[in-house]
This record gives C-alpha cells, structure tokens and sequence, in this order.
C-alpha cells in the first residue's frame, strides 16, 4: 500500500493521465487505478470526487452528465485545453522524478558522497 | 423478516447524505451513480443484492460525513476543518453573527428595544462605575496610604459622645514614643478658623483656603508627590513654605518657583521662602495648596489632654498591625488619659482611623472639608446593578415573548438536520452581537452623556479619562458577558421544543416560561416602584430640609468673610461703625463663628443658685454684642447683650431654648451661672451669669437637630461681619458695604456672600446627588417601559387571533381593553405588594441619616403604584387599541 501523501500528490497526475486517452466516469477511473496498480492503489469516492471538483474548479476537466439507455444517469470528465497542458507539465516532473530514482537504484551507479 | 429491497436500501444509505453539510445536490447524485456501478459490478460477478450493496457501500460512502468532509477540503483553500465539525460556540460565532444579523434587521422594533435599552444602561452604568471608583480611590495614590491613619478623639461628656477629627497636642507624639508600630506622626492645624490665607507676590494676589502649619515631618507621612524639593527638608526650615502647582502657577505662572519669597498677607514680616512644590491631587480628604513650616511645642502641663487640639497623622511600620496597635491603646487610655478626664466627669477614647476610607466615613467634629458620602456610592453601585439586571431581563423578557415567531425556524432548522448544539450557538450568538453593538453604542452615548454627567455628579471627567483601553475593553467584555448569560435562557427555551411542535407552532413547555417571564416581570415592577418610592420621599425630605424654620431671618443678611491679618483687624472697628451710619443696612454684627459652618463643641460646668454644678456638653459660639438682634433671632427668656452695659457683660452669657430643655433649666434658666473648670491664680472660679434664653436657630446644616449652646461675648477675634440689608434696598446696601471696605482696605478683596447662598451651598452635595439620582432613576423606569412595551405588544400580537374572535362573538372593545388589560394591572399591583415593604425598610434606614426628617407617610406608595400604573396603561391602551380596532378579517386571514 502507497503512502498517503504519495497517494494525495500522485492523484492529479494520474487523473489527468487517464483522461488523456477520453472521456471517463468516476467509478472508471477508479477501476483503471486499481488495474494499472496491480491493486496497489485503491482509491475511495471521497478520495476521488473532491478532487475532480477541484481539478473542473481549476479548469482542468470539465464535466457533463450522461443519460444511459437504462435510463440511470452518469456523469463523465474529460481534460481541457490547459488540462492538456497541465498534463505535459506533470508527466515531465514526474519523469524527471522518475529518472532520478531509476539511476539511483541501478546497480552501476557510483556516488561521490562525503 | 421482510426480504431485502436494493432500491430502498439504496435511498435511506443516499439519505443520510442529504444531512451532510458538505455535500450539495449534485455531488450526491454522482455518488450515487458511482454506488450503483459498483453494486452492478458486485452482482455481475454472481454476488446476492444484499451482498453486493454491503460491499459497494463499504467502498464508496462508509461515512458519509467523511465524503462530506473530503468535499469541503476540496473546495475551499487551504481549511482543514470544516466549520461545522468544529463545535466550540466561538468558533461558530462568525457564520452565527452573520445570520444573527439578518435576524436583527428583520425585526427591528424587538432588536432597537434591547438595543436601546442596553445601550442606555451601559453608558449609565459605564458613567456610574466612572462615578464609584472616583469616590473609592481617595488618598490611595499616596505611597504607603494603606500604613497611614488619623488619630480622632473620642469623648464623652455627661453621655454625650462626641467624636474629634483632631486631638491634644501630646497624643501623637506619646503614641510614637511608646509604640514602636509607629513609625512616623504628622500634626498640622489650619491657618484661621477657615485655614485660608492670602498670598501675594508683587501685584497677584491669591486667596487660598487650603493651607496648614505642618510638622517638618509632613512629607514623610503623606507621600505627596513633590515636582521640586526634598520631602526630608522642605519643611526643616523656619519660614519655610511648600505650596502646590497650580498656586505656584496662579501666583508665579510657573511651577520654577524655588527659593523664591512669598508674602502671606499684607504683614510685611510674614513673607516666606519656597522650599517644595507638589503635585495637584483633587482625590483627597485633605487638598493642599500651601504647607508653611511650624514646629508643635510638646505640651507638658496639666491640661495638655484637653483644648488646642491638632490633626494627627501615624504611619505605622511595614507590618502594618493595626488590631495589634487598636488592642494596646485601651491601656494607653487609662495610663495618660482616663485620669484627667474622669475628674471632669467624662470619659476619652483614641480611634484610628485608616487614611483611604475617611473620604467616605462620616464627617467627625472639626474635619477640614466636606466628606462624600458612603452612602451615595453604595446608591450608586446598586443603582448601576439595577440598570444592568433590568436590561437583561428586557432581553430575556422580549426573546422568551417573541419565541412563538421563532418557533417556526427552530422547527425547520431541527428537520433539516440542526444539532441543539448549534441552535443554541445561533441564539446565544444572536444576544451577544445585540449586546455588543449595545456595548459600542453604550460607550458612544458614554461620550455624549459626559457634560451632563460632570456637571450632575460634581466631577470633571475628560473623554481621555474615561474612555481609556481597559474601560473600552471592560465594557465590551461585560457586554459578550452580559449577551452570553441573557442568551442562555431563552436559547435553551427555544432549542427544548419538539420540532413537530415547532412547527405547528404550538408551545410546549409554553407555561413555565409564561411562570418564568411572570417572574421576572414582576421584578422590573418592583425594582422601579421601590425606585419611585425612594425618589418621592428623597424629594420630599429635600423640601423639608431646604424649607425648614432655621430660627432667624437669612435673607438679606450679607456675610463677610475677614482676612486673618493684623492689618485688617486693626481697622474692624472703623470700617463696623461706617457700616452702622449707613441708611440702607439695618445692622452690623460680628462674630468668630460662621452660622453657616459648625459651632465649637465645649463641655461647660453651670452652676445652680445653691451652689450644685451641672457637668453639660453644649455647642459655643462667640459673638458681637447686636448679634441676636442682626441676624433677627429672639429672646424668649431675659434679655440680650447690652453695649451700654460695658465692660460687664463680659461676665454674661447667653444658652439656647435646647439647653434649657435638655437641663430641665426652664424656672431657673437667668438664675443660673457659667462657672470656669479651673481656678485662677488666687484660686478663685471666674463666673458668667446667664442673662437670657434665645430660641433655638441653626448653626450649620439645618438638618442637624439644634444642639445646646452657649453664646460668649467675642474675645478670639473676628472671622465674620454680618450685615442686615433693609429689604427692597439689596442693591443699595451692597454698594455702600463694597465702598466702605474699599475705603477701609484698599488692598484686599471685597469677599462677601449672602447667608442663603452659604446655606444653600451646604447642601450642594446633596442636591447634587439627588439630580443624579433622579436622572439615574427615571433612566431605570424608562428602560423598564421600553422593556414593558415590548412585552405587551408581543403579548398582543399572540392574542390577536382571539381578540378578533371575540369581536365577531360581539365583544365590545372596552371589554377587550379590560379582559387583556387584566393580566398587566394585577402584575403590577402585587409587584407593588413587593416593593412596599422593602422600600418603607430603605426609606427609614436613609432618613435615620437626619436628625431632622419627614414622617413615612403612605401617599408616595401610591403615587408610585399610580406612576407604574400609567406607563403602563399608556402602552397597554395604544397596543390593545390598535388590536382591537383592526377588522377581524385581517387579523385571521392567514388562518
């Protein structure tokens, strides 16, 4: 299990992330995270929904409610121009992130420390 | 058991979203959504409904006030804690005020009511603390005040008790000898009989009627702040002198006035050199404008207990053990005292009295100036409490009365999911926003009120002074207080409802809060009765008092006020017989006692024809010889003073009517003879023969009851001229009076009164307060009415419905006015009840104060039933009238 903050400060990223292949609902999303994880990640309704309030606050996402065939309602997000943009912004941190751990746990590598 | 139903085990679980505070319609309905993709999934996957919807509920809305939560976070900046998660009041004062506001402005009439009145009774009561703590604070800016005592006399001649703000000469000193309590005594005595003197330099002259001989170690003793001098030295020197900043200014318009000379009088010999100066304190028993140095002789001889008395001062050391020192001093009695005394048939006791409370205690024989009054601050505290207590219970009055109106609100509020909690947050928050804008304005009206207030209460308070960080804040704290304390009732009132009852609108619990603002009502009732009552009677003695028969005519009778100067003494009998051939003054007289101030205490021995001696304690005064016949006073017994009889009458003496009474003279009054305590040097008594018998007049405050006196020929020299002015010719005589001294003394001011100001002025304090009281007074009652007010109309829209029924039914209006009427009246006739006997109990206990009162008599009792009685009827037949008058449909309309 991720920690907390890992989690907190890993959601938008990955939110932004799955949008960025269409639009998709809460539940989805949740599911995605779940599957992209292993099971590692598994995020609840009050971990999700305020922050894709947030993110469509911000302009990142926005939002429309969807009339199914069964006559049930579902809301779907997608990403906005700036959340496209937002999305570049945080895959690039995140490599940079990503990188700096990869080097360092390769078992080449040699640091001048002390 | 009934079968599991998804559908509605999918409603109640969304219900209980519904209550959350965070979460808004369209957040619910995606959770919604989200649950039931998920219970889809659970059942695709073979899983029964009441499975799936366990498991789908545990991961998406397990606690509901956890995803409220979430969303609050989410949507506002940087807030951990939801507001209503936090549950402190303070906390949720903020959103509180901000619908308490709204509240406020909906109903106008209720919230300028209480606010208003609270207002008004802030700034009263704000003003009257200003008032009590400037009493209570006297002397207490001197260092070491809480060490410092006066040394009063207490003796007692043939059973008459007589207490002495001053004492004999060796008392101080014999008291520091043998105690080593005391650290340090002071003795000073006045300068004339009315410690005032003129200063000159150069061509200011300044009177002055605050000026003492004092020991060199005076500044040890009263720790006066001094601006220039050493307190140790000031007074060390011969003709030294100390004198205060605002003489120093007055006479040199600088307070650099050291070493400097000052010419007391217009004896050039007496001229003085600066050696202090001091600080101006007006909060003191004993205002000081000059010290001039004078060294006491210890007196040794026999008499040295009795007669040239001097005020005496002890600073005790830092133990400060004033019930040790009191138990010793029965013994100090007896070894230097009791003796002397008990052969003069009387008996001696030393008090000491703490320094800060004589302002306030009462006034002993001789004190140097007028005291206050314990008494009146202890009015004025009450007077102060009164006012906060009765808008308090305005408020809970008003907010209990108006709680059919909320009713409605508290019942809404509940269903949608309140908690008590913040309920009662929202009502307390309501009081104290009302008691606080009160607490603002109450400090505004303090400010507008102020010149009315020095002017009332004899102060000379300035904005600056009174409206000080910690007033500001103590105010605005007594207000939350105040908001909190008279919100709590009636917020948990409201909150006890059910709210199905709330919301029909029926009171539940309606009777004990009916009992309850019964309760409180009859209180403001009697509160204001006993008030009026109070008022009626302190009005009344007032009357009495200024009106009483004093014994002679004080009208056109001009008083003279003579500089103690050898100058002007020299030329008395010129300027008197200038006076006498003047065709518009009627008489001329002299004396050493003012009739406006005390008269000497004495304790004479009289003599019968056989030759029995009579131990008495009468008052003295020393007179002229036309005295009696000036001030238009009468012989009922003998015959006055006689110049023709010369010398003489140096051996005659005249007592008063209460002297013959007392003694029981009334046969042998001009029998009887004055005799001297001690022999001469040939071992003779020297005697005065009793010549006549005057009536009883005043000598002082005409409330004191005439005392016996004696009146001597005057040998102690001349304080006061009186002048009879004929009537119609005021003018006139003055003018002749002015020209005549100006002729006479060309260097001194011309300082004259008339009689009836002097005496009137002598009740200046007291006059004072009574306006004070009585605008404190009819402040209380107002608020009480506006309070009353508010009461009947709400008590009249409650009982609109019904008044309209019965006008359908026929009733006429008068019997409507007297059906609602009914309730209002009987309150306030046992309110009244109440009040009687606590007022007749106050009443007696403040008129005991005077030697000289009105009787209890029970018409104001009724004129305050009848003064209530009209307030009342006032509001009653305006609100019922109005109610009554309107056509029934209006009023059940909406029904």
């Amino acid at each position: 299990m991720a920690y907390k903050t890992l989690v907190a400060a890993s959601t938008k990223p990955l939110v932004l992330s799955i949008l960025s292949h269409g639009k998709s609902y809460g539940y989805q999303i949740i599911k995605n995270i779940e599957q992209l994880s292993n099971g590692e990640l598994e995020w609840t309704d009050a971990m999700l929904y305020p922050v894709l309030h947030r993110m469509e606050n911000d302009g990142l996402i926005q939002s429309e409610w969807v009339v199914l065939e069964n006559g049930r309602k579902r809301k779907y997000y997608f990403l906005t121009q700036s959340g496209k943009k937002e999305r570049e912004t945080v895959r690039r941190q995140w490599m940079n992130v990503n990188t700096a751990l990869k080097r360092l746990w390769s078992s080449n590598l040699t640091l001048e420390l002390g | 058991m009934e079968p599991f139903n998804l559908e509605k085990a999918i409603e109640e679980r969304i219900r209980t979203l519904w209550k959350q505070q965070g979460l808004e319609p369209g957040f619910i309905e995606e959770i919604e959504a989200n649950l039931r993709d998920r219970i889809d999934e659970y059942l695709e996957k073979g899983y029964r409904e009441e499975d799936a919807f366990i498991l789908a509920t545990e991961k998406s809305i397990l606690s509901p006030e956890d995803i409220a939560d979430e969303y609050f976070i989410a949507r506002s900046d940087g807030k951990k804690t939801p507001p209503w998660k936090n549950r402190s009041i303070l906390s949720m004062m903020p959103s509180n005020f901000k619908v308490s506001w709204r509240n406020l402005r909906k109903r106008k009439i209720y919230s300028s009511i209480n606010i208003s009145g609270l207002a008004i009774s802030f700034a009263i009561s704000f003003l009257l603390w200003i008032y009590v703590s400037d009493q209570l604070s006297y002397d207490q800016h001197l260092d070491d005040s809480q060490r410092v005592y006066r040394v009063n006399y207490d003796l007692t001649f043939d059973g008459q008790k007589s207490v002495y703000s001053n004492v004999a000469q060796p008392i101080g000193p014999t008291l520091k000898e043998e105690f080593p309590e005391v650290e340090e005594v002071i003795r000073f005595y006045k300068r004339g009989s009315d410690h005032s003197a003129e200063f000159i330099h150069e061509d200011v002259q300044v009177q002055s009627n605050k000026v003492f001989y004092a020991e060199a170690s005076f500044l040890k003793v009263f720790k006066i702040e001094m601006t220039a001098g050493n307190p140790d030295e000031a007074l060390a020197e011969p003709n030294s002198i100390v004198i205060s900043e605002a003489l120093a200014n007055k006479l040199f318009s600088t307070t650099e006035v050291m070493g400097k000379i000052l010419k007391v009088g217009h004896d050039a010999s007496r001229a003085f050199k600066i050696t202090g100066v001091i600080k101006d304190h007006s909060r003191t028993h004993l205002p000081i404008e000059a010290l001039i140095s004078a060294s006491i002789p210890l007196r040794t001889d026999e008499n040295r207990w009795l007669g040239g008395h001097v005020y005496t001062y002890v600073l005790l050391n830092d133990l400060n053990d004033i019930d040790g020192l009191k138990q010793k001093i029965p013994a100090f009695c007896q070894k230097h005292l009791n003796g002397f005394f008990e052969k003069k048939g009387a008996k001696a006791n030393i008090l000491l009295q703490p320094l800060e409370s004589i302002y306030l205690d009462e006034e002993h024989i001789w004190e140097l100036f007028p005291h206050g009054s314990r008494t009146n601050v202890q009015v004025m505290a009450v007077m102060m409490l009164f006012l906060i207590v009765i808008a308090c219970i305005n408020y809970v009055n008003l907010a209990t009365a108006s709680s059919a109106e909320r009713m409605k609100e508290v019942g809404i509020r509940k269903v949608l999911g309140s908690s008590k909690h913040s309920l009662i947050g929202q009502f307390i928050s309501e009081s104290v926003l009302l008691a606080l804008i009160s607490g603002f304005l109450g400090i505004a009206f303090s400010i507008v009120l102020l010149p009315l207030f020095n002017e009332l209460s004899g102060l000379h308070m300035s904005i600056e002074t009174i409206i000080t960080l910690p007033n500001a804040t103590g105010i605005l704290l007594l207000s939350l207080i105040i908001g909190f304390l008279s919100g709590a009732y009636p917020a948990f009132y409201l909150v006890s409802f059910e709210s199905s009852n709330a919301l029909k609108g029926k009171l539940g619990k309606g009777r004990s809060s009916n009992r309850f603002r019964t309760l409180l009502l009859i209180s403001q009732y009697s509160l204001s009765s006993i008030l009026v009552i109070g008022m009626l009677f302190v009005g009344k003695q007032t009357r009495f008092i200024m009106n009483k028969e004093i014994g002679y005519n004080k009208t056109n009778l001009l008083s003279l006020r003579i500089p103690n100067d050898p100058v002007v003494n020299d030329k008395l009998e010129v300027f008197m017989n200038t006076l006498g051939n003047k065709s518009s003054l009627a008489g001329v007289t002299s004396s050493y006692n003012s009739l406006s101030e005390e008269a000497n205490a004495n304790d004479p021995v009289f003599e019968t024809v056989d030759g029995q001696t009579i131990n008495t304690s009468m008052n003295r005064i020393d007179v002229d010889v036309d005295f009696i016949k000036t001030i238009e006073g009468a012989i009922i017994i003998g015959r006055d003073f006689e110049k023709s009889r010369g010398e003489s009458e140096r051996h005659a003496v005249l007592i008063n009517e209460a002297a013959v009474k007392q003694y029981g003279w009334e046969d042998i009054a001009t029998s009887m003879r004055l005799r001297s305590r001690d022999r001469d040097e040939n071992g003779e008594y020297y005697y005065q023969n009793v010549i006549g018998v005057v009536s009883d007049f005043s000598i002082g405050p005409s409330y004191q009851k005439v005392a016996p006196l004696m009146i001597n020929l005057n040998e102690w020299g001349v304080n006061n001229i009186y002048v009879r002015i004929r009537e119609n010719e005021v003018i006139n005589g003055v003018d002749q009076i002015e020209s005549a001294w100006k002729e006479t003394f060309p260097n001194y001011a011309f300082d004259f009164s008339f009689l009836n100001q002097e005496l009137n002025s002598i009740y200046a304090r007291e006059n004072r307060f009574l306006d004070l009281l009585r605008v404190v007074s009819f402040l209380i009652i107002f608020i009480t009415s506006l309070g009353i007010i508010g009461l009947i109309s709400f008590t009249i829209e409650m009982r609109r419905k019904e008044i309209a029924i019965r006008k359908i039914n026929g009733a006429s209006i008068s019997k409507i006015l007297a059906l609602l009427s009914r309730k209002f009246i009987s309150l306030l006739v046992i309110a009244n009840c109440i009040a009687a006997p606590f007022a007749f109990y106050f009443v007696k206990q403040w008129l005991l104060n005077y030697d000289q009162h009105i009787d209890l008599t029970l018409w104001p009792f009724f004129l305050s039933t009848a003064i209530c009685l009209a307030f009342t009827s006032l509001a009653l037949t305006y609100h019922l009238f109005q109610a009554a008058t309107t056509n029934p449909v209006e009023s059940l309309r909406n029904e």
